[in-house]
């Protein structure tokens, strides 16, 4: 059985293993074992109440308790420190006297989405894409905010990967970062994994960039995600997030915002108050979210809601109380 | 003797065909006679003090002879930006440091400046293509500094020309193709714009008003960035001569450079001196072609100037035979401004 734990010093080196595995790098967490060690560590005081700006990470695991994915929230995007987009802008260049009217978009450096709630850090081993588990790890989180919401912003932030090529290089890195960093995609994408980004982003051309004077791979990359976060793309718009006018200022990937209380599954959550074993007359696959904190358990079950409580065929001891949400399909 | 004279309303067709024959990259003549019947009006109405001095904008006139018809041309803009916004890049730097990084980057950037707004300009230098001899290039450029060393009360104290930049030989700019051209959503030749009518002003408001990154542009266009025109690289070495340097302004449109210097600093006004006419029949000795002085008159409607081989110096006197001095339109004890043509040239202790 699938389910979702907070990450513990214990996972270090099978998180290490998942990242390596991973074709898709993640710029939030380098597969580096000091590193990886650190944010665990920064992760666990999170889970226990002692920082509450430190990221989250959650771990999928499987019946041998294997890690399998791993997803996380930062509770204010940016933490202490700004967050850095691109807000892509429209600027009319019109001249009555000429005759021209021309639309030019412009990329401006923007905090605005400093201190949202971001989900971020989702990587998942690349067979279980299709399955039902990452319907488990993408919206487990969505379960641990609703059961600590006043440990969070109002509303979600969330950057989808951008283009990258086959080398894992960004045409829109080429034409914009690494004019002012002198490093290749790869390097300073690793650099912000070390560093964070933050650091990395204050490096960024300050003034606004005319998009008309970038190759035009790059300009078409500007807000469009990665093939390969298709589903995550499906997955927050059914939940209701909308595409921002905001990119990532390193690969332009686009960027998704919506409010945490209006999103599908917070407004299809129930609450219980027991979980009971037995034979429901319909047996759906639900999430149940138990626990809070360091002992915040997620999982994957088949069951039915009678009243306030679970009656679950799935084989399970854990009968606290906890949040239950129908999964469907996306 | 070549003879420099306000223009007058008389030489308005001349004005015209100039404009006319003067082609693309002369930007201040565009072949469009109403534009320039308006410009030798503003010309006539400032040597009238019509206007207010800052309004002011002077043109010169060029004749090879004292009855012949003009065939060159220059002007002093007596501050430029006055009635419509005078825009340039500002050549100048991000950096961009992380010592975490271990990271140091400039970043050469352009950024859109009004800043010259208010200087005084040398500009609308023309020569008919036959009348290219006799140093008359050089003539007309330095009598400039006759008329800004009689009357700099009347001027800014900075300086400057702006110089033709970098084109091809089919007149295609790189710059303005690797930036200018995204901003236009029509065709639109150099030559269009250059020599259309008068509309620099109107495409400078379209033009990006954020910093432009150099980098970010084709490499072809970052190269002419402050490079000037080969056919302008001798007028460029002529005013660099003068202690005109470029000062980091450069075109919007064709990156050509600005070169500038302070009123009394600029060579021509220090190297000249005010004398006095001692008018004295002297033999008509055989003129030589090549002129090396210039005279003025120091008058400022009634402004004179002629250019000769020599002069004769008598202390606080100079020597003038009457045609000269008929040319200049002086008696004798009236002031004269005196200046080589050649720039000093630098000595050693």
């Amino acid at each position: 059985m699938w389910h979702i734990k907070p990450l513990t010093a214990a996972d270090l080196g099978a998180l290490e293993a998942l990242l390596h595995a991973n074709p898709l790098r993640l710029s939030t967490l380098p597969a580096v074992r000091d590193q990886l060690a650190e944010r665990i560590a920064a992760a666990e005081q999170g889970f226990a109440g002692l920082d509450g700006e430190a990221t989250l990470l959650f771990g999928l695991r499987d019946h041998e308790d294997s890690l399998l994915g791993v997803a996380g929230i930062q509770p204010y995007a940016g933490g202490d420190e700004p967050f850095y987009s691109y807000r892509i802008d429209e600027l009319v260049h019109a001249s009555r006297h000429l005759g021209i009217n021309q639309r030019q978009s412009v990329l401006y450096l923007s905090h605005e989405l400093t201190g949202l709630t971001s989900l971020c850090s989702f990587s998942l081993t690349p067979s279980l894409r299709d399955s039902q588990a990452f319907e488990l790890l993408s919206r487990s989180r969505l379960l641990y905010i609703a059961s600590h919401r006043h440990a969070f912003a109002d509303e979600l932030v969330v950057e989808i990967q951008g283009i990258w090529d086959n080398e894992g290089q960004s045409e829109f890195w080429k034409n914009v970062g690494e004019l002012f960093f002198g490093l290749d995609f790869i390097t300073a994408d690793h650099q912000c994994a070390l560093h964070g980004k933050t650091v990395i982003a204050e490096l960024l051309p300050p003034y606004p960039i005319y998009q008309t004077l970038l190759s035009a791979a790059a300009q078409q990359a500007i807000a469009r995600h990665h093939p390969g976060a298709e589903r995550t793309v499906r997955w927050l718009e059914h939940e209701g997030l909308y595409k921002t006018r905001f990119v990532d200022p390193f690969d332009a990937g686009p960027t998704y915002r919506g409010r945490v209380d209006d999103l599908a599954s917070l407004q299809s959550l129930c609450s219980v108050t027991s979980v009971q074993q037995g034979q429901p007359t319909r047996s759906t696959p639900l999430l149940l979210a138990q626990g809070t904190g360091s002992d915040f358990v997620c999982r994957l079950v088949q069951g039915d809601l009678q009243a306030d409580s679970l009656i679950t065929d799935t084989d399970l001891t854990d009968t606290r109380p906890g949040l239950v949400l129908p999964l469907e399909t996306h | 003797m070549a003879i420099i004279r306000p223009i007058a309303a008389q030489d308005l067709d001349t004005l015209v065909d100039m404009a006319r024959e003067s082609g693309v990259g002369v930007t201040s003549l565009p072949d469009n006679p109403e534009l320039m019947e308006r410009k030798l009006n503003r010309a006539v109405a400032s040597f009238q003090q019509k206007l207010s001095p800052e309004e002011a904008h002077y043109l010169f006139v060029l004749q090879e002879t004292p009855d012949g018809p003009p065939v060159g041309l220059c002007g002093i803009e007596a501050r430029i930006g006055r009635d419509e916004v005078w825009y340039n890049y500002r050549m100048g730097e991000v950096i961009q440091a992380s010592k975490a990084l271990g990271l140091y980057r400039r970043t050469l950037t352009l950024f859109l400046s009004n800043d010259l707004t208010g200087a005084t300009e040398l500009g609308s230098l023309y020569l008919r293509e036959p009348n290219r001899r006799h140093r008359n290039g050089s003539v007309l450029s330095k009598v400039r500094y006759l008329f800004l060393a009689a009357f700099p009360e009347l001027f800014s104290e900075r300086v400057i020309a702006e110089m033709r930049g970098y084109s091809d030989a089919d007149g295609h700019s790189p710059f303005w193709e690797g930036l200018g051209r995204q901003f236009f959503n029509m065709e639109f030749s150099d030559a269009d714009f250059l020599t259309g009518s008068g509309d620099k002003v109107f495409i400078a408001e379209l033009m990006p008003k954020f910093p432009i990154y150099v980098p970010m542009l084709p490499p072809e266009a970052q190269a002419t960035i402050g490079q000037v025109h080969p056919h302008t690289q001798p007028a460029l070495s002529m005013l660099e001569a003068e202690g005109f340097r470029k000062n980091g302004f450069v075109d919007i449109f064709d990156a050509g450079p600005a070169v500038q210097a302070e009123l009394h600093r600029i060579g021509g006004v220090r190297r000249s001196e005010r004398l006095h006419a001692h008018i004295v029949e002297r033999r008509a000795s055989l003129e030589a072609p090549r002129p090396e002085w210039l005279l003025g008159n120091e008058r400022f409607s009634g402004f004179r100037a002629i250019s000769v081989a020599r002069v004769h110096r008598d202390g606080p006197r100079i020597e003038l035979t009457p045609e000269e001095a008929d040319a200049l339109q002086i008696s004798a004890g009236d002031p004269v401004r005196v200046m080589n043509l050649k720039p000093q040239e630098p000595h050693d202790g």
